[in-house]
């Protein structure tokens, strides 16, 4: 079984290769933003210790550069919605590559263009009822809680209940994720909504176990990742261990999507 | 988030609740002997706490001893629990009804705050109860009680003492800000009972009272005395108060009386909750008593290993600790508005539930008030009227002390690729300040409307930082050092702290002889900020320049070679306040030239033989970190490598590619 997904996963690898170049290409335009905001600093020593993100330098460079923050703003806001519109692109293609068996980028940029705007409609739908569900988890809090210092006698049961609250929101949002998953498909085919929702309730299970375990795993490579760069002093090594990890993580989507249209 | 934590915290208590169990009892706290000639006030006050009521009822037996030349014909008390009485107290007035978040205005009749002297007499019997009243010099305030005076009957003399036997109720309110009660029988004592101001000289060298009332923004000011505190006290609860505990006497209807003694000490605070675990460790011969909720309990290591690391710095760098003992108190979530506090020998600090490691703004505040036992309780100087005095100094070591411990570019955040030092972020506390020309460091507490903690903390430690880089570490400390034992004991103002620096500048070397009385006047009392800058760097062809020059008999004779250029670097300060600085020149062939620039100038122009330089630098070893904007002060040829780019690349990269998979996941 383990065999049987790795192979079809690796027979994936242009789309993962595909996704990884988008990863980068976003990497890449943070990079050069950063490159040129702080390209008045040239001359100064400050410009070499901006790879360590000192804290005094780009303070004190915000500070003389106001403006600076209003940029990244506007250039952050872009890179947002451009992730969006592309991902939701690559998701309609991947989606619908995995069901049918094909793998050829071809196919995934047909599927893509094909299905565009449902699955825009059904993310878009999908990012109101995240904001929906976060902003009402928080609102019920607040009118119950009141002020939380004053209500709780220690703050672990409010640890506790915060983190329940996030669990329950993701569970929601998986649930509901993956209900539109299934209605991504079976709308193709003509089903409704209600039974996409009734098939997700059913492996309930089976989505919350696989979200706990890549859970568990990207935060394992990510804690790694974040010490690498001081534990590995071949800054070339590190680097290409930086660009492993986001291939995993890509790999690990891929894993996922598959084994919930199983 | 780490298991760590978690696993840390179920062994640390169990092992330490066992080896405290086994301490518990033993007499460990050897009190200080009291110093006679510093000592103005003596105090044996009897309390007993009603929970329910939230009152404590105390007998306070005062002895003061007038040590002016004047004759004393009044003594104003400290009534600080009557500001939080009514709205219009002149520490709640103006507030909206909201200080620190909370809300006071549906306040239940129980959570207002109060204290009362029901009966006063001399311990000859004379009644002076009628003598009483309450004064409100600073604003005319008719409704805030902060101060009562008494009136005596009987002239004070130069060198007498009066003996004063008071009856008083103290009703705590819900925590407002630092005294107060809280949820589940959590009690905090402090500034709770009468206490007189300080007869002292003022800023002309005029004798008066220094009791000013009590405002938002403000602190404490008291004598120096002996105090002899018996609580009484439900069995239940755990007890911590400044000093050491004497005696403890189990005593009928499950009650028990613990005695305190605490010598030399401007002031004594208590605080009693039932839910408390307590953990008894040593400094040297020091006890450390902690404090510390359930629930925080694996906050305690970090508590420990943090004080001991205060104790250790500031004994090696400041003086000997002057007291027996330190009480660390770690408040509840619901009683946080408590901690954050010094009062002699007992600190308050504030933590969270499994706070990450990696963060370490616990250690950086139990250092903070554990600094406070040096500046603020040994050297008192005046918090009302200079804050900076206490605050500064008290962030200046805390700045130094988690630097050297856990490193300067991490030690207050090192946390997931993060990283910030704490002298750095007290820096940036100043240098982002709204405005940081909103006004001047040395004034009173309740003159300051804006960031108060960006001027008083931030901007005075920053100024130290640049004394010292001034003066010479080992000047500075050297200093520091004849400072606090001049002066332990005592009450220093501005100009004793001032001529103490003047004195010890005549008497030793320092780095850089510049005039400090200046600099202390433009950094203390001006509103000028300090942003040097490089302006240009250029070679200037000297062809033009051959000739002689002057008009005297020493006509300057001036040949150049063909071909000789010179350097010339120009400076300018962005800022209005000009101060010395430091330029350095390095030259590609390893050698360097380092100027000190110290006209106090805006502008500089400077001109060096040419060179192959490398890179100018102004304050290259960051002497100066006043000023304002640190990335102008250099200009280097010398740009990044491949390497660093990649790292740079690196760095931005993990931290895009965990937003982007967070996207990728939703989406």
């Amino acid at each position: 079984m383990i065999r049987a997904n790795t192979y079809k996963i690796i027979n994936h690898w242009r789309q993962i290769l595909f996704l990884y170049l988008l990863q980068l290409l976003t990497s890449l335009s943070f990079f050069y933003m950063t490159i040129e905001s702080f390209s008045s600093l040239q001359n100064s020593k400050a410009f070499s210790s901006i790879h360590m993100l000192d804290r005094t330098v780009i303070s004190d460079f915000v500070k003389a550069n106001p403006s600076v923050l209003g940029l990244y703003q506007e250039v952050f806001l872009i890179v947002v919605l451009l992730y969006i519109i592309v991902h939701t692109f690559i998701n309609a293609g991947v989606l619908k590559s995995l069901q049918n068996g094909e793998y050829s980028i071809r196919d995934l940029f047909r599927h893509g263009a094909m299905y565009f705007w449902k699955f825009l409609l059904i993310n878009l739908s999908y990012g109101a009822i995240v904001l929906l569900i976060t902003g009402l988890s928080f609102l019920v809090f607040f009118t119950i809680v009141g002020d939380p210092i004053i209500y709780f006698d220690t703050e672990k049961p409010l640890v506790h209940w915060v983190l329940s609250l996030l669990f329950l929101s993701m569970l929601v949002l998986v649930l509901f994720w993956g209900a539109s998953l299934n209605v991504k498909i079976r709308i193709l085919k003509g089903n409704k909504v209600v039974h996409a929702f009734r098939l997700m309730f059913r492996k309930i299970g089976k989505v919350v176990g696989l979200i706990a375990f890549y859970a568990m795993i990207l935060i394992v490579i990510k804690q790694g990742l974040y010490h690498l760069g001081d534990l590995c002093s071949n800054l070339y090594v590190a680097f290409l261990c930086t660009q492993l990890v986001l291939g995993f993580s890509i790999l690990l989507r891929f894993d996922f999507y598959n084994r919930l249209l199983k | 988030m780490s298991l760590y934590p978690i696993i840390n915290s179920f062994c640390f208590c169990t092992i330490i609740l066992s080896w405290s169990v086994g301490l518990r009892g033993q007499q460990l706290c050897i009190q200080n002997v009291t110093n006679q000639a510093s000592v103005i006030s003596n105090y044996h006050i009897s309390v007993e706490l009603f929970p329910k009521d939230k009152k404590a009822y105390g007998t306070q037996s005062l002895s003061w001893k007038n040590t002016s030349p004047d004759t004393i014909r009044e003594i104003p008390f400290y009534m600080y629990l009557n500001a939080f009485k009514n709205l219009q107290s002149s520490y709640l007035k103006g507030s909206g009804g909201e200080i620190f978040g909370r809300t006071l205005t549906n306040n239940s009749k129980k959570e207002w705050g109060w204290i009362e002297i029901s009966k006063i007499k001399t311990n000859k019997g004379v009644d002076l109860t009628d003598e009483l009243r309450y004064i409100q010099l600073n604003d005319g305030n008719i409704h805030d009680q902060s101060v009562i005076q008494l009136k005596l009957k009987e002239e004070l003399l130069p060198g007498d003492s009066i003996s004063l036997q008071m009856e008083f109720e103290a009703k705590l309110p819900y925590i407002i800000s630092r005294a107060g009660y809280s949820k589940n029988d959590y009690f905090f004592f402090n500034h709770w009972y009468p206490q007189p101001g300080v007869y002292e000289k003022d800023k002309n060298g005029d004798w008066g009272w220094n009791c000013h009332q009590f405002f938002r923004g403000t602190e404490f000011y008291a004598d120096f005395g002996d105090y002899l505190v018996d609580i009484t006290i439900d069995r239940r609860f755990v007890v911590g108060a400044s000093g050491c505990m004497l005696d403890r006497i189990d005593l009928p209807n499950n009650k028990v009386r613990y005695s305190y003694q605490a010598n030399n000490v401007i002031d004594f605070a208590w605080i009693a909750y039932p839910l408390f675990e307590e953990y008894t460790d040593f400094y040297k011969d020091i006890q450390i008593k902690m404090l510390i909720p359930e629930e925080h309990c694996m906050m305690a290591p970090r508590y420990l290993e943090a004080v001991k690391h205060a104790f250790e710095y500031l004994e090696e760098h400041v003086g000997p600790y002057p007291y027996p003992s330190i009480t660390i108190c770690d408040p509840p979530m619901h009683a946080l508005r408590s901690g954050l506090m010094e009062y002699p020998m007992l600190i308050t600090c504030g933590s969270f539930y499994n706070f990450p490691e990696g963060i370490r703004t616990i250690e950086s505040l139990v250092i903070h008030e554990f600094t406070h036992m040096y500046f603020m309780a040994t050297i008192a100087t005046n918090e009302k009227e200079e804050a900076w005095m206490d605050e500064g100094f008290v962030t200046f070591y805390e700045d130094k002390i988690m630097d050297h411990y856990y490193g300067k570019k991490s030690s207050l955040i090192d946390f997931y690729g993060l990283k910030s030092g704490n002298s750095e972020n007290t820096r940036l506390e100043y240098t982002t300040m709204n405005n940081p020309s909103e006004g001047t460091i040395a004034r009173p507490g309740w003159e300051i409307k804006g960031d108060y903690k960006g001027l008083i903390y931030a901007k005075t430690a920053t100024m130290l930082r640049s004394l010292e880089g001034y003066m010479g570490k080992e000047s500075f400390e050297q200093m520091i050092k004849s400072y606090y034992i001049a002066w332990k004991f005592k009450h220093p103002k501005e100009a004793d702290f001032r001529s103490h620096l003047q004195q010890h500048i005549r008497d030793h070397v320092v780095d850089y002889d510049i005039n400090y009385d200046r600099f202390l006047d433009e950094c203390l009392h001006g509103v000028g900020q300090v942003d040097y800058r490089i302006d240009y760097v250029r070679y200037l062809d000297l062809e033009d320049k051959k000739g002689v020059y002057g008009d005297d008999e020493d006509k300057a004779y001036q040949y150049l070679a063909t071909n000789q250029k010179e350097l010339h670097i120009g400076i300018t300060n962005l800022g209005t306040l000009n101060l010395p600085v430091e330029l350095l020149c390095t030259y590609v062939e390893g050698r360097d030239t380092l100027l000190f620039l110290d006209q106090w100038q805006q502008e500089y122009h400077i001109q060096l033989p040419a060179g192959n330089i490398e890179k100018i630098e102004l304050d290259p070893q960051l002497k100066l970190p006043l000023d304002v904007n640190l990335n102008n002060n250099s200009f280097t040829i010398d740009h990044p490598t491949v390497s660093e780019n990649i790292e740079l690349f690196n760095k931005t990269s993990k931290l895009t590619s965990t937003f982007v998979d967070l996207l990728s996941w939703l989406f």
